[in-house]
């Protein structure tokens, strides 16, 4: 026994081989971010038109010394336009990481998307041959004829949007977002989907002003726009996330302002551009439970202004239980459980699920102690093929032994991955 | 129905064998559950792996090692070692050689006869000689070995290094350990003396201070002893800052609440819990204080004010480089103290960056 | 904040205080007889003093130090009366170059100044973006490269690496002077070629001063680079669909500047001081220089005058860096 665990230790010969393997993997995954190529080699196709981004065996792993960590490990879900997905597990599980992956944000050269495809649908510049966007011009009609208006040099007057930049001719496509290089994935980055992280204390930058740091975000996305008008944005926004004095806090620092303050002006400035969808990574963890609710309440007051959608990353059972429509429950890298937000809390069915819901503090029950899972989320470099949660599991069978179980679906709506259900199959 | 019932009990049955079975199972797993599949190594042993892991912090010890080495065994397998690299035909009493100048043979009387001239001479002292097998680095102006010198030198330069260190580091401990867990006037104190220390220009004290060495006449061996009592004198002020912020930041974090409620005695809570947190910064900065140290010998010995008349060090010896003579005409001279203070300087900045990136938990790689 | 600079400047003089009684018993320290002999041979070499006799100029400078009295009374008089001399600006007269030391140094800066700042200004623009490069490319090939030259930049002395570069570019391939400002030009020459043969004199010293000055700057841009690099902000300014450039030159290289900008201030005393190594390897009439040749003679009022001033430069150093810190950085409000 006591030689077995040892040979468990990575001896110095074996992580450096490790290290150099890793080097030589991350280098080309790192020139395929970087390579330049044409729109077809990321063009894609929806599974279901009503979705708005569909993860595909989506792998995502940090090739470190210690071995290749498997953080996401084939997950599969999808986010319907308009409706808000709660991605629930505990620390460590995967969730940040899925959400990373979608802004292509996961720390390289170490984190990498390996394997599968997010599929994006998205509102892409048309271009014309040479690559350049096509402008809209503002037309007028001049003895009855429809022709483009001209300033006073000559030049065509661009046709202004909603947000007050030029318009452009606009396509509904489809993009695989894991097969994006960096750079085409940089119009979708805060224009179509916008983030909002966990740490509002160190997510705005400590020397540029709120002002500074919400006008860079109009000016880089909304072609056109005058400074005027970005501020006029941006104090806009700021309006909207419920912040009393938008013109003194434009001015301010971050340092300035209290944690719930910054977290409203991190949404003010994922609201900017309008997003088709917002990624909200545990908006609340760092918050006290009064701002919590307030912020919670904003962002769904949002979602109905903007009609878009959320993907709430939390660990927080309550949170996805006021606020989700459909849940994904991970664990160690992979979708265990999933179904709209009453087939998760009325009738969960993994064992995983249950013992999470069973540690949730309640007020009216007399239980004396919480509920807690036995054992440890299990250490993610080299993963056994069985099923992960099956030491800490309660209900353990003989077949557990066997390979990972596949996800089955026990109703439309809800699916799971355990060896305790069949397809089609509710047994409560 | 009654089918049903049984089917159901079957599956009672089935249940109850199950159970067992899922313990056994448990059991088998112990020997491979995921948690033990990796071991998490002990932060000593991390720190040791991600330190030999570094190339160029092994690079830097190998090169101390051999410094070492050269410095400490070399002189042991040369023959002039013995005085101070002074070869021993210097002096003209040891030996004296018989040289035969002349042959002459001449016949007197049909005997042959053979006479020879033969003169006593003092050898001549092999001055500033070139490189022979002897000689590997020639012989300086007084005719001593220029390699003895530089192995020998090396155990001075490096010994002055070392006391230096252990002592600035006792004295920054110390101070810095008081101000730091003292607080009030007695930090007040100590940490206007550190910044009075560190408003002092370096060199043009030690200059000072070498310029009254001498015109006291202390000349022979001991004036290292001052020069290193000097040197840790004006270099302790920085241990003392470090120790004192890390113990400031240290008093504030919980686990010394926890010593303090558990009551420990102030040694204890020094000794115990405060010191090990300080120590890898202190064998970080030891480490880069080490080379800086070299530095500031070499640099002084080049002004010519360090070490005492004959004695070699590094610095002393790349004192040649400032006479033009030299400088121009006898690389040998020169050159070769100086590749060991910078390989010296170098290997330490080396295994200090070394230490410092593998104590960093915050290290990625 | 006034409250704060007059507390840090009260505390500044508390230190120059503490440093003149360290120098001041240092020079006490020195046997009057050697200081006699000292006095002497300078005055000897210097042409006899300038008309002014041994004698008196002894008597000036016993009389300067306090150096009759060797009861501990009468150290502590001395020393209340070199204070009293020094705060109204009256440093002493310099044996060697017999002149007051405060002209002494004065006149002699200029040199310094213009060599240590240009030699600044390189170091600035090579380090900071090198330092920025390597930290975007951690573990590439170029920070490898770059880690281990400048690692060895920072290990080699001036001296020796000085001496090489003498020995290399003005000796063997006779590209440059081994020293000094100016050959022997014909005295029909313009201002202009004796500018640039002033120049031409400078290459080598600068290029010294260089080579060893950006490895530590270059080094510590690259570590504040990595930290700022790791900072959740700048996984922000990424969210917003920045381009990388756009990420490091605006989000990044305003954080790493903070630090940076601090240490400038840390070069004060190098600045107006002089590099004395390098200045005597090169042989350069700066304050560096002078103050060296000071030092082996023996050169008491200037020795104590230049101590002085260098400490003086120090303390504003550190005031400076408490400011600047508060400029670059908006989370610091002065007097916290």
């Amino acid at each position: 026994m006591a030689e077995e665990k040892k040979s468990h230790y990575i001896s110095g010969k074996e992580s450096r081989r490790i290290a150099k393997e890793n080097i030589k993997i991350t280098k080309e995954f790192e020139k395929r971010k970087k390579r330049k190529c044409v729109e077809e080699e990321y063009l894609s196709e929806m599974k279901d038109p009503a979705n708005i981004v569909e993860f595909d065996d989506l792998h995502t792993y940090f090739y470190t010394d210690t071995g290749v960590v498997k953080a996401v490990n084939g997950v599969s879900f999808s986010i319907p336009a308009g409706s808000t997905v709660g991605v629930v597990g505990e620390s460590g599980c995967g969730k940040s990481v899925t959400s990373l992956s979608l802004m292509q944000l996961v720390q390289g050269p170490t984190g990498q998307i390996v394997d599968g495809s997010i599929r994006f649908r998205t509102c892409a510049f048309r271009r014309d041959e040479k690559g350049k966007k096509i402008p809209v011009y503002e037309t007028e009609i001049v003895d009855g004829v429809e022709v483009v208006k001209k300033d006073s040099k000559g030049k065509p007057v661009h046709a202004k949007n909603e947000l007050g930049g030029n318009m452009y001719e606009m396509d509904e496509k489809v993009y695989d977002i894991a097969k994006m290089p960096i750079e085409a994935m940089r119009s979708i980055r805060g224009r179509e989907i916008s983030m909002i992280f966990q740490e509002p204390m160190t997510s705005l930058n400590p020397v540029f002003t709120i002002g500074n740091q919400l006008d860079e975000v109009a000016f880089l996305h909304i072609e056109g726009i005058s400074k005027a008008n970005a501020k006029a944005r941006s104090i806009e926004m700021l309006n909207l996330v419920g912040i009393a004095d938008p013109e003194g806090v434009y001015k301010k620092y971050p340092h300035e302002l209290s944690g719930g303050m910054r977290q409203r002006v991190m949404i003010a400035m994922s609201l900017l551009c309008n997003p088709r969808l917002i990624i909200a990574d545990e908006p609340t963890t760092a918050l006290d439970v009064t701002i919590q609710a307030q912020i919670l309440d904003l962002l769904r007051e949002i979602k109905k202004k903007i009609n878009g959608s959320i993907m709430l990353i939390t660990h927080d059972l309550g949170v996805v239980a006021e606020m989700a429509d459909f849940v994904v429950v991970m664990y160690a890298g992979k979708v265990i459980e999933m179904g709209t937000a009453e087939d998760i809390f009325d009738r969960p069915l993994h064992p995983y699920t249950i013992g999470l819901q069973k540690s949730k503090p309640t007020v009216d029950g007399e239980v004396e102690s919480l509920y807690c899972i036995p054992g440890f989320v299990p250490n993610p470099v080299d993963m056994p093929n069985y099923c992960y949660f099956r030491d800490r599991c309660e209900k353990c069978r003989k077949e557990c032994a066997g390979e990972y179980p596949h996800l089955v679906q026990v109703s439309p709506t809800h699916s799971v991955a355990c060896y305790l259900y069949k397809e089609g199959e509710h047994n409560d | 129905m009654e089918e049903n019932k049984a089917f159901e009990e079957e599956l009672e049955n089935s249940d109850a064998v199950l159970e067992t079975e899922t313990t056994e199972t448990t059991e088998d797993l112990h020997g491979e559950s995921l948690g033990d599949r990796v071991k998490v190594l002990s932060p000593g042993r991390m720190v040791m792996k991600r330190f030999f892991r570094s190339k160029l912090s092994m690079v830097g010890l190998i090169t101390l090692i051999a410094l070492f080495l050269f410095s400490f065994i070399g002189p042991l397998f040369s023959q002039w070692s013995g005085n101070n690299g002074m070869t021993a035909d210097k002096d003209p009493a040891n030996i004296k050689d018989i040289v035969v100048s002349q042959r002459i043979e001449f016949e007197v009387d049909g005997e042959e006869i053979t006479a020879f001239d033969i003169a006593v001479e003092t050898p001549t002292v092999n001055k500033e000689g070139d490189i022979t097998w002897d000689h590997w680095l020639g012989t300086d102006e007084n005719g001593w070995d220029l390699f003895t010198r530089l192995m020998l030198g090396g155990r001075i330069s490096l010994t002055i290094g070392f006391v230096v260190v252990i002592l600035e580091t006792i004295i920054g401990v110390v101070l810095g350990g008081l101000a730091g867990y003292f607080g009030g006037w007695v930090d007040q104190l100590i940490m206007r003396i550190v910044d009075i220390l560190s408003c002092i220009p370096t060199l043009p004290i030690m200059l000072i201070l070498s310029a009254t060495l001498t015109a006291y006449e202390i000349l022979d061996i001991s004036r290292l002893y001052y020069l290193m009592i000097i040197l840790t004198l004006f270099g302790w002020s920085g241990i003392a800052r470090l120790v004192r912020g890390q113990i400031l930041s240290l008093r504030e974090q919980e686990f010394m609440l926890a010593a303090k409620c558990s009551g420990l005695s102030t040694g204890r809570k020094i000794f115990k819990h405060l010191l090990p947190n300080v120590l890898p910064q202190l064998i970080v900065s030891m480490t880069l204080g080490l080379g800086n140290i070299i530095l500031t010998e070499a640099t002084l010995g080049y002004l010519g004010l360090g070490a005492p008349l004959g004695t070699a060090t590094w610095g002393a010896m790349i004192n040649y480089a400032t006479k033009d003579r030299y400088l121009s005409g006898y690389l040998n001279f020169w050159v070769p103290p100086g590749i060991c203070i910078t390989l010296a300087i170098l290997a330490f900045n080396f295994v200090g960056d070394g230490l410092r990136d593998a104590f960093d938990p915050k290290m990625k790689r | 904040m006034v409250k704060y600079i007059i507390k840090r400047l009260l505390l500044s003089l508390l230190i120059l205080f503490g440093v003149s009684v360290i120098l001041y018993f240092l020079v006490r320290s020195m046997p009057v007889s050697y200081l006699e002999q000292k006095l002497a041979a300078s005055m000897g070499s210097a042409g006899g003093g300038g008309g002014v006799s041994y004698e008196t100029r002894l008597q000036e400078l016993k009389e300067y130090y306090g150096l009759a009295d060797d009861s501990f009374w009468g150290i502590c008089k001395g020393y209340w009366s070199w204070l009293v001399k020094f705060v109204s600006g009256d440093m002493g007269v310099s044996f060697k170059y017999n002149q007051p030391v405060e002209k002494v140094i004065f006149e002699n800066m200029g040199v310094s100044f213009a060599i240590s700042f240009i030699s600044l200004i390189l170091q600035l623009v090579i380090a900071i973006p090198l330092g920025i490069k390597c930290a975007c490319n951690q573990y590439g090939k170029l920070d490898y490269t770059a880690t281990v030259l400048t690692m060895i930049g920072i290990s080699f002395p001036t001296f020796f690496f000085g001496s090489l570069v003498i020995k290399i570019f003005a000796l063997e391939l006779g590209w440059f002077e081994t020293g000094g400002l100016n050959s022997n030009l014909p005295v029909t020459a313009t201002d202009w070629e004796y500018f640039v043969d002033m120049l031409w004199h400078l290459v080598l010293p600068m290029f010294v001063l260089v080579i060893l000055g950006i490895g530590s700057m270059m080094r510590y841009t690259r570590t504040n680079t990595l930290e700022v690099l790791n900072a959740d902000y700048i996984r922000t300014a990424r969210a917003k669909g920045l381009s990388e450039n756009k990420v490091v030159y605006k989000h990044v290289f305003r954080n790493t500047m903070i630090p940076l900008v601090t240490t400038l201030a840390g070069v004060l005393p190098g600045l107006f001081g002089g590099s004395m190594i390098t200045e005597t390897i090169f042989d350069i009439p700066g304050i560096g220089n002078i103050a060296y040749s000071a030092l082996r003679e023996g050169d008491i009022p200037f020795i104590m005058g230049y101590n002085m001033f260098i400490a003086i430069l120090t303390v504003i150093g550190i005031l400076l860096t408490d400011i600047m810190y508060a400029v670059v950085d908006p989370r610091v409000k002065l007097g916290k």
